[in-house]
């Protein structure tokens, strides 16, 4: 079997900002017909490696060769020259200029000085026919769904006629539509010569389109495979490295501490229609449940955030459990969401101005916030939560998703909870920040806190819960153990089962 | 012996102080220099010191220094001014907020302080000179209703506002629109605000001129920008001198330089000066009252100078027309 | 193209506006009047281009005035000082607005100072040096060059001629080439026109440059008609332009818009408000509170087709 020689390769590569080593062994190899995959967590190194191809930085070591002749870029004038082209994940579209407009922005063709129309709006076509899109070149790309754009994007690198072509993440705003022009378009790129580079942490969709995989990890590349002679797990293994293999972090056979909260009857028409539970201390109560069964609906309620709720909600007080207002509840529950940006970060703002943002009558003396404290809150957090930043000063919107997900924690983390609730807490993250929240989750539960899980992914939910709360259809439906089997988790989403019903 | 040297001292320190009260210094502290305005000023004021200084028996040293448009530097030359003890200050403050600190000073010093053309916002000087630009419309619409009798036409006129937030353009208004109600030989068909634009001394003029064909005359409150209006003029073709069958009656305010050619053409029938001899007449008037310990006997808004009004038929023999002579 | 009208209700209350001022005082409607109108928007209507490029980047260029007073005062010295002719003058003017201009783009570009605050700090330099240029006199110019500024070919003024050609030439440019288009990419997203390579600093230096000229123009054009340099030349045109520019339907975003109607109708506005005002003779106290109640009108309907368009997105 003849294999064509590489149009890419990038050896040994090394680049530090500051003090800290990005890439410190940088491998990576493309072929002319062929996706290779560049996999890995957020932090490995994956960006800085694009930035080296790009021309945006260049490196302190190493060499990059472009079809056998080593290259160095002096801007990306220089890599766009060399046929690199990327589609970045933040697409560079110009809302109010037309689709034709768009693909030949910056290299318009000319005549006389002025725009040669009719060329432009042929060739725009030729190139998004090349891609299978159909989309109308004359008009506005302001109105195009997210997937047309990034067509458009496509087009525009491809009028370059590049040899190689990145992907950054691109399928991360599509629908699954939508996701599957994008792969044909994707294989008939293949099929006309170009190498393609695809980053994505969705490890179904690099198993769907890469011929082969190269996967980084703590700023080097730790590995090449044939997508053929690896699977997602293998895939995984390498990424994560010693954190090891998915697997359940809770012991089975955990004693649940006394009752922590007690709902009965909670009802709200038509978002919940019958709720009864108890959570106990140091327990994680997953909640499991179909898209649309109720089950953000139900912690919402719970908290009175939808508005008045009927029935009952009890709290564990000094006097036992004793029936409590919403609000009451909420002074002693965090609630962390998947909308990290909606829910409360604030991006512009630092890390511990975020942490200490609802926590300021704590840090403030005579009615003055204490600069002391808030820094040393910051600190203890980040270290507790493993939060990588630079330091307590670093802007939150600079963080990677995880990060910021941690940021989002530690802010709650530091009223010390009693009630800890997580709606899809792990949505958008990396393999390694999933990991690292659910871990949290574990270790506050082993303090004593009471934590309520929403998860759609069901092995996340298998990892960490001591027990399941069954939400079918707006009603909770029962309980399951600890121990249960996925037959049995995805059996009771549709029959009734042989629950266990709270005392 | 000691006794008549004694008697001789005495004598000399009384004839001293004699001389020195019919001896006065009057610091003149101008906010900048550099335009025909104010150097005619300063001529006229020294003339006049010379000539109601020897009918008073008064002489008059000027101390005089320029401040380059810069209020903290003009701050600094009153200060000058108060150390050398001067009589009297004179000042044309080039802030109208900052001369108050100016003013405070002189006063804690004893000095009278006389504010000159431009008033003071806050601190109240002991006088303010400056021109009467309430006297100067009335002395214009009344020469000019005075003017259409004699020709025997009924002025239909257009009046051109100066902008309203300046005292001096609402003075004008107020002045014409009075003489223009008593007297039946005028009246205004429209008021065109112009915010001393030129441009809108223009395009007003020239909307007004298309709205009202029968209007015959304008009342334009200051010929900084009469080439503006000439410009309206001549687009319907009705800008010619008195005589000729086009004339357009024209009565303006200030008759700056660049309006006396146009007046001693015929252009210009009537206007009242902005008139810097009577303003330094005045000037030299209070300052003489003030260093005697009198008073100067000044309105409510200060001893304001009225100005002279002019016609093609006097202006070639006029005294002491700084716009003419002074370029 | 008629996306260049953002919205039908606006251009509908200026005809309503026509309709009654003109039955107010019939002398509005007249051909005169029109041509009178279009004149009087002469120097507006050139500020005003120069100041749509620099909209369209998404910044502003509120020195423009004070350049139109800079050049025309050097202008004057020129021919009042040194002899020279008008046109010689005024294209000394037109340098004069280039070199501050660039000015303005340096500061932008390479200080990467904000605009608002580069042009605010522009703005009151060169119009303090125009102050010392002139002594704060009033100069009066030859009558040459206050005939040209007034000179009809027929019923239609040379002024307005040359301004509607500039006007439509740089709308061409916005519309039709790589230099205009890469300058609507600036403002729809000005990062991302760095990420694929646009020229950004030479765009967005050449657009100030284009403003400075088109600024000094204008103070050559306006102070032309008027016959006279005062103190007064310029004095809030900055403003101006950008309201003409806003109620024009030009979003001060950038990236949207069409230089062309924008200009016009935003200028049209302004000007058919004052015309009518004149014509009609209302209060001289009530020009502002009634310029700034249509002004307002006219701004709501275009918000309201604005919020439209905007949820089609």
């Amino acid at each position: 079997m003849t294999v064509p020689p590489p149009v890419l390769t990038m050896t040994g590569l090394r680049k530090a900002y500051g003090t800290v080593q990005a890439v410190s062994d940088g491998r990576l190899t493309a072929r002319a017909g062929e996706v290779m995959a560049l996999l890995g967590a957020n932090g490995a190194g994956k960006s800085t490696m694009m930035n080296l191809l790009g021309g945006l930085v260049s490196p302190d070591a190493g060499q990059i060769g472009i079809a056998g002749q080593a290259v160095s870029f002096a801007g990306p004038t220089d890599a766009i020259r060399a046929g690199i082209a990327f589609v970045q994940q933040e697409l560079s579209v110009f809302g109010s200029m037309t689709v034709a407009e768009n693909v030949f922005a910056g290299a318009f063709p000319t005549r006389a000085g002025r725009i040669d129309r009719a060329a432009m709006q042929s060739q725009a076509r030729a190139l998004l026919a090349q891609l299978g899109a159909t989309i109308d070149v004359g008009r506005p790309v302001d109105g195009l769904s997210t997937g047309d754009r990034q067509m458009v994007e496509i087009a525009r690198a491809l009028r370059a006629r590049p040899r190689i072509l990145i992907f950054d993440e691109p399928t991360s705003s599509l629908s699954g539509r939508e996701k599957a022009l994008l792969h044909t378009a994707i294989r008939d790129l293949k099929a006309q010569g170009v190498a393609i580079i695809y980053i994505s942490h969705f490890i179904s969709d690099v198993f769907d389109i890469c011929d082969r995989i190269t996967v980084m990890r703590n700023g080097e590349t730790v590995a090449e495979r044939l997508a053929s002679q690896t699977d997602q797990a293998g895939v995984v293994r390498l990424m994560l490295g010693e954190i090891g293999a998915a697997g359940r972090i809770v012991p089975d056979d955990a004693v649940p501490g006394p009752v922590a909260l007690r709902v009965v009857g909670l009802t709200a028409p038509p978002r919940i229609r019958e709720a009864s539970f108890d959570l106990h201390r140091g327990e994680i109560l997953g909640i499991w449940g179909l898209l649309g069964a109720g089950r953000t609906e139900l912690v919402r309620g719970l908290l009175g955030l939808d508005g008045p709720v009927a029935g009952r909600i009890e709290l564990h007080g000094p006097n036992g459990l004793a029936p409590v207002p919403p609000r009451d509840l909420r002074a002693v529950t965090a609630f962390v969401t998947e909308d990290r940006r909606g829910e409360g970060l604030l991006l512009p703002f630092s890390v511990s101005d975020n942490i200490a943002l609802p926590n300021l009558d704590a840090l403030s003396q005579g009615g003055v916030v204490q600069r002391g404290r808030v820094r040393e809150l910051a600190l203890r957090l980040i270290r507790t939560l493993s939060i990588k930043v630079s330091g307590p000063a670093q802007r939150a919107g600079t963080l990677s998703g995880g990060n910021q997900q941690k940021v989002v924690l530690a802010k709650w983390l530091a009223g010390a909870p009693t009630i800890l609730i997580l709606d899809e807490p792990t949505r958008g993250l990396d393999l390694a920040a999933k990991d690292d929240i659910l871990r949290l989750a574990v270790d506050l539960a082993g303090q004593g806190v009471a934590v309520l899980l929403i998860s759609s992914e069901l092995e996340e939910l298998m990892r960490v819960s001591h027990r399941y709360l069954i939400v079918r259809e707006r009603c909770v439906a029962g309980t399951l153990p600890g121990h249960a089997t996925e037959a049995e988790l995805i059996a009771a989403l549709s029959a009734p089962v042989a629950v266990q019903v709270p005392a | 012996m000691n006794y008549s040297i004694t008697a001789l001292a005495a004598a000399a320190v009384l004839a001293a102080q004699g001389a020195l009260a019919n001896d006065i210094t009057v610091g003149l502290s101008w906010n900048s220099k550099t335009q025909p305005l104010e150097a005619a000023w300063e001529d006229y004021m020294k003339a006049e010191a010379e000539r109601q200084g020897a009918a008073a028996g008064v002489t008059i040293t000027w101390v005089i220094n320029v401040a380059d448009a810069d209020p903290s530097r003009q701050a600094s030359n009153i200060e000058d001014l108060i150390t050398q003890g001067v009589n009297v200050i004179v000042a044309r403050a080039e802030d109208a907020g900052a001369i108050g600190a100016s003013i405070r000073a002189a006063n804690a010093a004893g000095i009278p302080f006389v504010t000159f053309d431009r008033a003071s916002g806050t601190v109240a000087p002991t006088a303010h000179v400056g021109g009467d630009s309430y006297d100067q419309a009335l002395t214009t619409a009344t020469a000019f209703a005075d003017l259409m009798k004699e020709q025997g036409i009924e002025g239909k006129c257009i009046e051109l506002q100066g902008a309203l937030t300046d005292v001096n353009a609402i003075n004008r208004s107020k002045g014409w629109t009075e003489i223009d109600a008593a007297r039946p030989e005028i009246s205004t068909l429209v008021q065109v605000p112009t915010e001393w634009n030129p441009e809108l001394f223009r395009s007003g003029m020239a909307n007004a001129l298309r709205a009202h064909p029968e209007a015959n005359c304008a009342f334009i409150a200051s010929d900084f920008a009469i080439t503006a209006v000439q410009s309206a003029l001549e687009e319907v073709d009705r800008w010619a001198p008195a005589g000729d069958a086009r004339h357009f009656w024209l009565a303006t305010q200030d008759l700056l330089p660049g309006a006396v050619p146009l007046m001693e053409g015929g252009y210009i029938d009537v206007s009242t000066t902005y008139d810097a001899f009577k303003h330094s007449e005045e000037l030299v008037r209070v300052v003489i009252a003030l260093s005697k310990g009198e008073d100067p006997m000044c309105g409510p808004d200060g001893c304001l100078a009225k100005g002279r009004v002019v016609t093609p038929a006097t202006i070639a023999t006029i005294e002491n027309l700084w716009s003419k002579t002074y370029k | 193209m008629m996306r260049g009208v953002l919205n039908y209700g606006f251009p509908l209350i200026l005809a309503g506006l026509v309709v009654l001022f003109g039955v107010l005082s019939p002398s509005f409607l007249g051909l005169a009047n029109a041509m009178g109108i279009l004149h009087a928007m002469v120097p507006i209507v050139v500020v005003a281009t120069g100041m749509a490029l620099v909209v369209m980047l998404g910044k502003l260029d509120i020195s423009v005035g004070a350049i139109g007073f800079a050049g025309m005062s050097m202008a004057a010295m020129l021919i009042d000082g040194a002899g020279w002719s008008p046109l010689a003058a005024s294209a000394a003017a037109l340098g004069v607005g280039a070199a501050l201009g660039a000015l303005n783009g340096f500061v932008v570009v390479v200080l990467r100072v904000n605009p608002l605050i580069a042009t605010l700090g522009t703005m009151i330099a060169f119009r303090g040096l125009a102050l010392q240029i002139t002594d704060s006199r009033v100069m009066v110019l030859p009558d040459a060059m206050r005939n040209f500024g007034n000179w009809t070919i027929g019923p239609v003024f040379f002024d307005v001629l040359l301004a509607g050609a500039i006007l439509l030439a740089v709308h061409l440019v916005h519309r039709e080439t790589p230099f205009g288009r890469t300058i609507t990419a600036i403002g729809n997203d000005e990062a991302a026109a760095r990420r694929i390579g646009l020229p950004v600093g030479r765009t967005v230096f050449a657009c100030f440059v284009i403003s400075g000229v088109l600024g000094a123009l204008g103070g050559v054009l306006g102070a032309a008609q008027v016959g006279a340099v005062t103190t007064f030349l310029g004095k809030g045109m900055e403003f101006t332009a950008v309201a003409v520019v806003v109620v024009g339907g030009i979003s001060l975003f950038g990236g949207r818009g069409s230089v062309f109607w924008g200009v016009l109708l935003g200028a049209l506005t302004f000007e058919i408000i004052r015309a009518g005002l004149n014509h009609v003779g209302a209060n001289p106290y009530f020009y502002q509170l009634i310029g700034g109640g249509i002004i307002f009108v006219a701004m709501y309907a275009a918000a309201l087709k604005a919020r439209e368009t905007r949820l089609q997105d």
